[in-house]
């Protein structure tokens, strides 16, 4: 029933035919116009201001701010660690309503459990693969670029691959102790021996790399770091000749900030600020039968969110920007210790023992008889306390074999159920699934 | 530089002004004015004789038309000497016609009654169409809402409830029932692994923000389940005429990228006839947690002499004068006016809104402002813009974490002993979270279009919108500094702490079409149409952090101890353009075909356009000369096939590193987004066919059969950390297919003066399953919710429990034994593989709505709706009854004899958490529920004094649920989002509500 534009008079069919080619000359322009006038706000081109593109973030005048960086991911990847670490095993206890809290407290975690994905920024769920892994990842891509550009490009180029190296070593010592087996670079799955074989490598450069810069803070770091591989490895003896290079006083600390949640001290968020975690009831009950300074604890005197476990603040980590050592002069000392006992020395180890003993208002270790088991246990004991929530402990409990505490089959009071056995943090789903040279399930 | 570059686009921008405005313009002056007739009348309901207002009245095969007004009275001048036949047509209505002659300038009358019909053949639509259509043109479904009919009837608080239950296959999908809360919007099920499966949203004709699971975020305990502010309800349903929507790719191809989950059309009310006119609403009514006591569920838990003590943490609250929820209250008044004055029509209103929920930390304060100008600047021309301003402040309140529902659902005193607790969870009192945490929303938003419609010649017509939706809003996740009497109940941090989202949001809309119309000969017609459109969404977003007032009554960022802050911005353009053709037969025939073709800036530099064809068919059967089916007043067959798109977030395509800060303090970077440069947008390609009928002229049925695959289905996987990045990398892997059928149905069961008996339903099913994850594996590592190949999206997998060994004497369980997986015996549950449990997404819904009418004057109304064959994570259930705070806390801890062997080992930390077996807690959640009563009256004309119409309405609703869940109610779902994730855990129910509503009309 429309009108039709046909069939009308000559004058209308022409008026028609004028009024149409109108129309469509507009409309033809109006189209060209509008096109070329709109491509500016039309523009698909993208940007993120808020982000760095990977085109314009490697280039060697960014080299300094690149080694921050990757120093940034390991200094976060430790922290996070330590606290994955800690509530695994018996350094932290969980204190809230929470399954994979509750899971990883007592050791029943799944391969897809948090500590897997969780990154830098998860506080109640802290990670361990993912943090150390993409630390590993950006100080070893760090020091790819960085012996890729020249002294000319770079200054203190050697400097910065000495930093480099040294913290992609320190990411590879923590996968290796926490992990019950790892991959890098999408590689196939390797062993805790094959990433301590893989960090000597990043030690060694950065010892290399450093001694030609001159820079021997981060050269007795490498050192240390290496002496701690070697000791993986079971080389204790290369491990002390490392170690004996430390000077005394040595530490280097990773430092914190009151407010970016990312560099926060997650001991202080877990057990003060966001009470998820509490000091394990065993370091309780040792602090409170030696007074140990260095695993001073204080009760909050209020239940966690369990309803159940009580809250104790590690006084270690009294304040949000409380540092953490990575490594430090009795660390050094403790691995001469342990290899004097392991060439007989034991005199030797005592006194080491003894000195930390003192330094800290303990007992003096005198056994009797002196035996190489009696020394090896308390250099167990000592590292336990000396390096309470540094990272040490999981990696102590592998490679000494110790009896995890609470024993597997206990009843697990928080969240029900019974503690497990496991004592390492299984490959994570997230990358034997996205990992195409990993076997899957 | 970037100043240059603003200037340069303001200058091109204006160019284009001139260009629109000149293209428009040009034609129209060469219009002349011409002498003639007029057509006067009204346009009258046939059943209640009243008149009709907003109807079109259309000269047929002329550009005259007019609107009617609030009594239906219409008036048409320079009708041309000559027959002509006079159309009427109003959703919800058959279309009209009379015939009347009309000589010289003389005034002629034509009065048309319309009958009442739930789809009319000859509505007019706009949604998926280039430009407007009339519905028997058009080869896919389109429902309609009638807003001001159903909102009378329902009295729906907000556009959210009004959605519900209206139009097959579209669900409203609640969070929480707290008010404020948005929900989202579901059409024919969810089909995307990755991506939201919300529809687009346009108001007239603009495309708006339609974001869901925003607020606030950011706090501590607080705030969980706190995001759930959604945009759909800052649209007042007062101002809306109708809702148009269009359901999938088969209707929304010429919306491109980004329309495969449908469109929702909102067209508000326009201003008709000469006289204003002002109406007046007042709504005052009682919000309520209906029956609380006993959908909160007691708990047990034996004392020293062994003896089990039952309590709900409710009714002990009850018995000691302090409820933990309260009667709540609500609001509304409307005050609108509209009418029209020479060549301009006008509607204004204003409402304002303020709900009190049943915490104090619940409210919603709402005020909306709205205009509408339509200019009729000749026959030819005709502008239109639409106006609407928002603004909110609602307290969003809280549940699922620390709140009140939660500690009462676990509460019990012999577990949680603190003096002062009343037993609730975790030693926390109800007024702790209720007076300390406050998750509030301030929006402020604009919306505003114009719209030209140009007729240079009677085969030639386009059509121009262009808009802007702007949303500012201030979300804060606020824990006040707790005063001494509620400090020692802080489990974290009693001296507080916040969080602050200010986000401003902004979506233009820019949208051409033009279309010839042409008779190729007497019986074929010809449309031919093409148009663009370009859509810009710019989300800048700040986020602003403190923690630790330094006493009570400082609320603000800048008062906390330790303060951070965070900033985004997010830029998305869509950019495309279409071409259709329609072929008409007879006006009875109608075969469509279309090609869109559009790019999108999320796709990254090396993606190029994409095209989306279309085809659909139209035939109206019942008007064939060899069409005898009397009792057949109508019938439509139509079938079509359609693409459309799904785009991901903005810069998705890009590899990027975010800036965080270094050792020291320094300035550093690490790994952000992995990126993929070859991303692709998902490819929805749908299959549609079904009828439109009207029989006995009392009955229309609408059916539809819907079969969609979603193609090159964007799935986050994960990236390997080892890589050195980490999160997820969007690809195209994955495929979906859905699958269901529609029907809507209206009965005019009675149609006398005296009774009026109205039914219409609505029935659906939607079917959808995972096809392929591009050879992902699908590891299920623990009970919950996955994607997994020939199961539905996230389906529930648990270990299940098949048997147990019951002591007749104690009731405990042993040898445990769980599903073995398909064809396996089954094996004890440690080793027992994850099985499929349950979709969260219903299978089928539906809903029925009498009206019954009394004496013209009495109406009264009742819906009951209904969803089937889903389930839903009963996390209320699972850590009260498995021991998961310590000590079981439900009955089946003390009575095992009562209750199946399999339910009774599920009830064990054992083996519901570390042996992974909850099937018995993830619960059929279907449920029927009488959602909203009314009754309205509307007084005699000899009492209105002045008024022209008057009346009183007692609405309310959610009243009744029928469910086997054991829950507090089926469609609580916390963290939810917009997919079907999510759990019931201390999650508000829908709150019930009574309602008395006055309307007045002067």
């Amino acid at each position: 029933m429309r009108n039709s534009a046909l069939g009308s008079g000559s004058s209308s069919n022409r008026a028609a035919s004028r009024r149409r080619r109108l129309a469509l000359g507009v409309w033809a322009g109006f189209s060209v116009v509008a096109t070329a006038a709109c491509r500016d706000i039309t523009s698909l081109q993208q940007s993120n201001p808020g982000q760095l593109s990977s085109a314009t973030v490697f280039i060697p005048a960014n080299a300094q701010l690149i080694v921050n960086s990757s120093q940034g991911d390991f200094e976060c990847a430790y922290n996070e660690y330590i606290v994955a670490s800690g509530l695994l095993i018996d350094e932290l206890a969980n204190v809230i309503s929470s399954v994979a809290n509750f899971d990883l407290d007592r050791r029943s975690i799944t391969s897809g459990h948090p500590y897997g994905i969780a990154t830098c920024e998860f506080q109640q769920n802290p990670g361990s693969y993912t943090p150390l892994a993409a630390a590993r990842a950006s100080n070893d891509t760090a020091v790819a670029y960085l012996q890729r550009w020249t002294d000319a490009q770079v200054p203190n180029r050697a400097g910065l691959i000495g930093v480099a190296s040294a913290y992609a070593g320190f990411s590879l010592i923590l996968l290796g102790e926490g992990s019950c087996t790892s991959a890098i670079n999408l590689g196939p799955e390797i062993t805790p021996a094959q990433i301590f074989a893989e960090a000597k490598i990043r030690f060694d450069t950065a010892v290399a790399a450093t001694t030609r810069a001159g820079d021997t803070q981060t050269l007795n770091l490498a050192r240390l770091g290496r002496a701690r591989t070697q000791l993986n490895l079971g080389n204790s003896a290369a491990a002390a000749t490392d170690a004996a290079l430390i000077p005394p006083g040595f530490v280097v600390n990773i430092g914190h900030d009151a407010t970016v949640p990312r560099r926060q001290n997650l001991v202080f968020i877990h057990t003060r600020q966001s009470n998820y975690s509490s000091v394990d009831p065993s370091i309780q009950a040792l602090f409170a039968a030696t007074r140990d300074p260095r695993i001073a604890s204080t009760s909050s005197g209020r239940l966690g969110s369990d309803g159940r476990t009580l809250i104790v603040y590690p006084e270690k980590a009294a304040t949000v920007t409380a540092v953490q050592a990575v490594a430090k002069f009795s660390e050094a000392q403790l691995i001469i210790a342990e290899n004097f006992a392991n060439i007989g020395n034991l005199a030797g180890a005592v006194a080491i023992l003894n000195t930390l003993a003192a330094a800290n208002g303990q007992p003096a270790f005198n056994p009797n008889p002196l035996t190489r088991a009696a020394v090896i246990s308390q250099i167990i004991e000592e590292r336990r306390r000396e390096f309470f929530l540094e990272g040490h402990r999981l990696g102590d409990i592998r490679r000494y074999g110790l009896p995890l505490s609470p024993a597997a089959g206990t009843p697990y009071i928080s969240g029900g159920g019974v503690y497990g056995n496991q004592s390492c943090f299984p490959l994570p789903d997230v990358e034997r699934i996205n990992n195409p040279n990993i076997a899957k399930p | 530089m970037r100043i240059q570059l603003r200037q340069y686009v303001a200058e091109r921008s204006l160019l284009v002004a001139c260009c629109v405005a000149g293209l428009f313009a040009l034609p129209a002056a060469s219009v002349a004015r011409a002498q003639g007739g007029t057509v006067t009348g009204q346009v009258t309901d046939a059943s209640t004789r009243r008149g009709v207002a907003n109807a079109v009245i259309q000269i047929e095969g002329t550009r005259l038309s007019a609107n009617t007004d609030q009594e239906g009275r219409y008036r048409i001048v320079n009708v041309p000497a000559g027959t002509h036949a006079v159309v009427a047509r109003r959703i919800g209505y058959t279309r009209g016609r009379q015939e009347v002659a009309v000589a010289g300038e003389q005034s002629v009358t034509a009065n048309i009654m319309l009958l009442i019909a739930a789809t009319s053949l000859d509505a007019v639509v706009i949604t998926g169409t280039a430009g407007a259509q009339v519905r028997r043109e058009i080869g896919n479904a389109v429902s309609t809402i009638n807003v001001e009919e159903q909102l009378s009837k329902s009295e729906a608080p907000d556009l959210g409830s009004l959605l519900n239950a209206r139009s097959s296959g579209v669900s409203v999908i609640q969070s929480t029932g707290r008010l404020g809360a948005g929900p989202n919007i579901q059409i024919r099920g969810v089909s995307s692994l990755g991506l939201n499966n919300n529809p687009l949203i346009y108001i007239d004709g603009v495309r708006v923000n339609n974001t869901t699971g925003g607020g606030p975020s950011g706090g501590g305990f607080g705030s969980q389940n706190s995001s759930v502010a959604g945009r759909l309800n800052d649209i007042n349903a007062e101002d809306i005429e109708s809702i148009q929507i269009i359901k999938g790719p088969a209707a929304a191809t010429i919306y491109g990228t980004e329309a495969a989950n449908g469109v929702i059309q909102i067209i508000t009310k326009k201003g008709s006839g000469a006289k204003p006119q002002v109406s007046l609403q007042v709504q005052n009514g009682a919000i309520y947690f209906r029956d609380a006591a006993a959908r909160v569920p007691t708990n047990y838990l034996r004392d020293s002499t062994g003896t089990i003590i039952p309590f709900n943490g409710i009714a002990a609250q009850d018995a000691l004068g302090e409820p933990v929820f309260k009667t709540g209250q609500t609001r509304q008044y409307t005050l609108g006016l509209s009418g029209g004055a020479g060549l301009a029509r006008y509607y204004l209103s204003t409402s304002y809104q303020n709900d009190l929920g049943v915490e104090p930390n619940n409210s919603v304060r709402q005020f909306n402002g709205h205009g509408n100008l339509n200019l009729a600047l000749s026959p030819a021309l005709d502008i239109g813009t639409s106006l609407n301003f928002v603004q909110a402040n609602n307290h969003l309140g809280a549940d699922v974490g620390l709140s009140a529902m939660l500690g009462a659902t676990l509460a019990h005193p012999l577990l949680f002993s603190a003096p002062g607790a009343g037993g609730f969870y975790p030693n926390v009192p109800p007024r702790f979270p209720q007076q300390l945490f406050d998750n509030s929303e301030g929006v402020n938003r604009f919306t505003g279009s114009v719209t030209a419609n140009h007729r240079p010649t009677s085969w030639f017509s386009q059509r121009l919108v262009t808009g802007l939706d702007y949303t500012g809003s201030d979300a804060r996740a606020l824990e006040k500094f707790a005063p001494p009497d509620l400090a020692s109940f802080a489990l974290a941090n009693p001296a507080g702490l916040i969080g602050q989202t200010l986000t401003a949001t902004t979506v233009a809309t820019a949208d051409y079409a033009g279309t010839v119309k042409v008779d190729l000969s007497r019986a074929l017609t010809s449309s031919s149409s093409i148009g663009g459109q370009l859509y810009r969404t710019e989300i800048n977003q700040s986020f602003l952090s403190g923690r630790d007032f330094p006493g009570p009554g400082i609320v603000t960022v800048s008062g906390t101890a330790s303060q951070t802050a965070a900033q985004s911005q997010l830029i998305n353009t869509t950019i495309g353009g279409y071409g259709q053709q329609v072929f008409g037969f007879n006006d009875r025939l109608f075969l469509t075909g279309a090609l869109r073709v559009d790019n999108n800036s999320s796709f990254g530099e090396k993606f190029k356009l994409i095209t989306y064809p279309k085809v659909s068919l139209s035939w109206v059967l019942s008007e064939e000369p060899f069409w005898n089916m009397g009792f057949i007043n109508s019938f439509k067959l139509r079938a079509a096939y359609g693409e459309s798109g799904r785009a991901p977030a903005a810069f998705t395509a890009l590899r990027t590193y975010s800036p965080v800060q270094g050792p020291g303090g320094s300035n550093a970077f690490t790994a952000g987004s992995f990126g993929n440069e070859n991303l692709k947008p998902e490819r929805g390609k749908e299959t549609e066919a079904g009828f439109e009928s009207e029989l006995f002229g009392r009955l229309s049925l609408d059916f539809s059969y819907y079969n969609k695959r979603t193609f090159d289905g964007i799935v986050a996987q994960a990236i390997a950390p080892s890589s050195g990045f980490f999160g997820d990398q969007f690809r195209n892997l994955g495929q979906v297919n859905n699958n269901g059928v529609e029907l809507q149905a209206t009965l005019q069961a009675v149609t006398g003066q005296r009774l009026a008996w109205e039914i219409a339903g609505n029935f659906s099913t939607a079917k959808n399953k995972v096809v392929s994850l591009g050879g992902l594996p699908s590891a299920i590592p623990f009970v919950g919710q996955f994607n997994v190949v020939g199961y539905p999206i996230l389906s529930y997998f648990s270990k299940r429990v098949v048997s147990a060994t019951q002591d007749p004497a104690t009731g405990a369980v042993t040898n445990v034994l769980c599903d073995g997986g398909p064809g396996k015996d089954p094996v004890g549950c440690g080793a027992a593989p994850f099985v499929y449990i349950g979709s969260p997404s219903p299978t089928s819904t539906g809903a029925i709505a009498n009206t019954v009418t009394l004496f013209r004057r009495l109406r009264l109304y009742a819906l009951v709706d209904w969803r089937s064959g889903h389930k839903l994570r009963n996390a209320n259930e699972l850590v009260r009854c498995t021991g998961a705070l310590g000590a079981g806390l439900c009955d089946v801890n003390y009575n095992p004899l009562k209750y199946s062997p399999t339910y009774v080992a599920q009830a064990s930390p054992f083996v519901a958490f570390a042996q992974n077996a909850q099937d018995q807690f993830i619960q059929d959640a279907s449920f029927v529920k009488l959602r909203e009563v009314s009754a309205t009256y509307s007084l005699p004309e000899r009492f209105l004094q002045g008024f022209q119409r008057a009346s009183f309405t007692l609405s309310a609703r959610e009243l009744a649920l029928w469910s086997d869940y054991r829950g507090p109610d089926p469609e609580g779902r916390g963290f939810a989002g917009d997919s079907p994730f999510g759990a019931d855990q201390g999650v508000i129910p829908p709150l019930s509500r009574f309602t008395a509503t006055l309307n007045l009309t002067f």
